[in-house]
């Protein structure tokens, strides 16, 4: 019985630590989640971490995206955009300039591939009031002579425009930006392991405890996901010709236009991108479209670290050599799991 | 005498004690705890996916993915297919349709979502997730 009694007190011991550790790995592992309705879409941020941080930072977060949609938002007529698109005021907002300087780099980077002046073109073919129309060559032609980044001007910290008819629509980078500075936001409230989903817009924030962030690749026409990539502090955009569009005459019309030419864009299906900045990774999505898939996957190998995914119509899939060893496909996964 | 004694200690050394009864106890009470966090933790298998519809962050209806079957929502403006471990939108009122327009989903983690509905649909499964979110 003597003998028995520190065998005894150090299994108790052993038992009550094992059960500490667990506690402490529960605590510390925990996953908090938060969804909401804003930009369109529904934007969920799951944090891991101590409830207590999770909690506060998920909604400071999740305020700081809706404060950005608000303000970047070219339908809201309290925006500053808004103003500058009904009126020759010009935006001299330093966070909205900010934004439009990376949106005008990427326009000349891009030789006029992305643009935001895009907006008189969405509007003629009814995608703002979602009342789809199929405008007549003519009315195409007359809009082109608004539309183009060159009708900007950037001086001073001011955007102004050289005519009227001008009109910006920042969509095209303003929810990569609303993903930064959530990121910003969660970092600086003690985060350091979080996903944030802005209706298939993913970020991944450090790691899920030591594995990395798995996101899925949805495929275009067909059911589910057609593979995946593992990500650590990188985002993964996506732009598709299925997210908005009419059907006219058997012929698919989606949002993403051409600006040259006035009409929405053929031959790609979807476009995933990989990048360390959401704000570049998001306009970086429309170029493949534009540019077509094979010149547009060139284009983009271009860009140190930036790793890209094109379906083309067909449902061909095009990927850069970055991607060759990390992107994997979904008959793989299934086995898998995690 | 030692060895009688020691001989006597040996003897003692293999009786039940209360000791040991208590230690026994503890061990499987330990043991039945344990089972029950891991079995809790890890839920049931693979093949008890569940789909849950939300509106606005309230959760309309879940079912399992088992069954097949249709789930109407929304006083009919909206109607789900369960299909063979999948889910669809087969009807909505919605003007544009891209929630039908999105196929089937049926992995972990996948969502359908209706913007004018304001509706979102989320296959979850306690078993382990293939992956944390789909890009599109």
């Amino acid at each position: 019985m003597k003998k028995l009694k520190p065998v005894f007190i150090i299994i108790i011991v052993i038992f009550a630590a094992l059960w500490a550790v667990r506690s402490y790995n529960e605590r510390r592992f925990h996953v908090e989640k938060e969804t909401r309705f804003m930009m369109d879409t529904y934007v969920t941020i799951y944090a891991v971490g101590p409830k207590a941080v999770t909690l506060k930072a998920i909604n400071l977060a999740l305020n700081r995206m809706q404060e950005i949609d608000t303000k970047f938002n070219s339908l809201n007529s309290k925006s500053p955009v808004y103003a500058f698109n009904h009126t020759l005021e010009p935006i001299s907002d330093k966070e909205i300039i900010g934004l439009i300087q990376i949106a005008l780099n990427v326009s000349e980077t891009s030789g006029g591939a992305f643009d935001i002046s895009i907006a008189p073109l969405a509007e003629l073919w009814g995608f703002y009031n979602k009342d789809y129309y199929l405008p007549a060559p003519q009315e195409i032609k007359d809009c082109l002579a608004n539309v183009g980044y060159q009708h900007l001007s950037l001086d001073k910290g001011k955007l102004s425009k050289d005519n009227m008819a001008v009109r910006i629509d920042l969509g095209g980078v303003a929810k990569g930006y609303a993903i930064s500075e959530a990121t910003k936001v969660l970092k600086s409230n003690g985060v350091a392991s979080a996903l944030i989903d802005a209706g298939g817009d993913v970020y991944g924030l450090g790691r899920k405890g030591s594995k990395l962030w798995r996101i899925g690749i949805k495929d275009p026409r067909g059911e589910g996901i057609l593979g995946y990539v593992e990500v650590e502090d990188m985002a993964v955009m996506g732009s598709g010709d299925y997210e908005r569009f009419f059907i006219k005459d058997g012929r698919r019309y989606h949002h993403i236009f051409d600006p040259k030419t006035g009409y929405p864009t053929q031959g790609v299906q979807s476009v995933i991108l990989i990048y360390n900045d959401p704000v570049v990774a998001q306009a970086w999505t429309k170029i493949p479209f534009i540019m077509g898939p094979e010149k547009g996957l060139k284009r983009l190998e271009k860009i140190p670290d930036m790793e890209v995914i094109i379906i083309t119509e067909s449902g061909k899939i095009l990927y850069s050599s970055g991607l060759k060893h990390s992107l994997n496909f979904i008959k793989e996964a299934e086995g898998k799991g995690r | 005498m030692k060895n009688v004694r020691g001989k006597k200690e040996d003897k003692d050394f293999y009786k039940t004690t209360r000791f040991d009864l208590v230690f026994i106890i503890l061990i499987l009470f330990f043991s039945i705890v344990s089972f029950w966090a891991i079995h809790k933790r890890s839920g049931p298998s693979s093949g008890m996916s569940r789909v849950y519809i939300y509106q606005e962050n309230k959760l309309l209806e879940e079912s399992g993915l088992d069954k097949d079957k249709i789930i109407t929502i929304l006083d009919g403006k909206m109607r789900l297919e369960l299909k063979g471990g999948r889910v669809r939108v087969l009807d909505t009122d919605c003007p544009h349709h891209i929630c039908k327009n999105m196929g089937w989903i049926k992995y972990n983690g996948e969502t359908l979502l209706c913007v004018p509905n304001k509706v979102l649909i989320e296959i979850k499964s306690k078993g382990p997730a293939i992956i944390d979110a789909v890009a599109y």
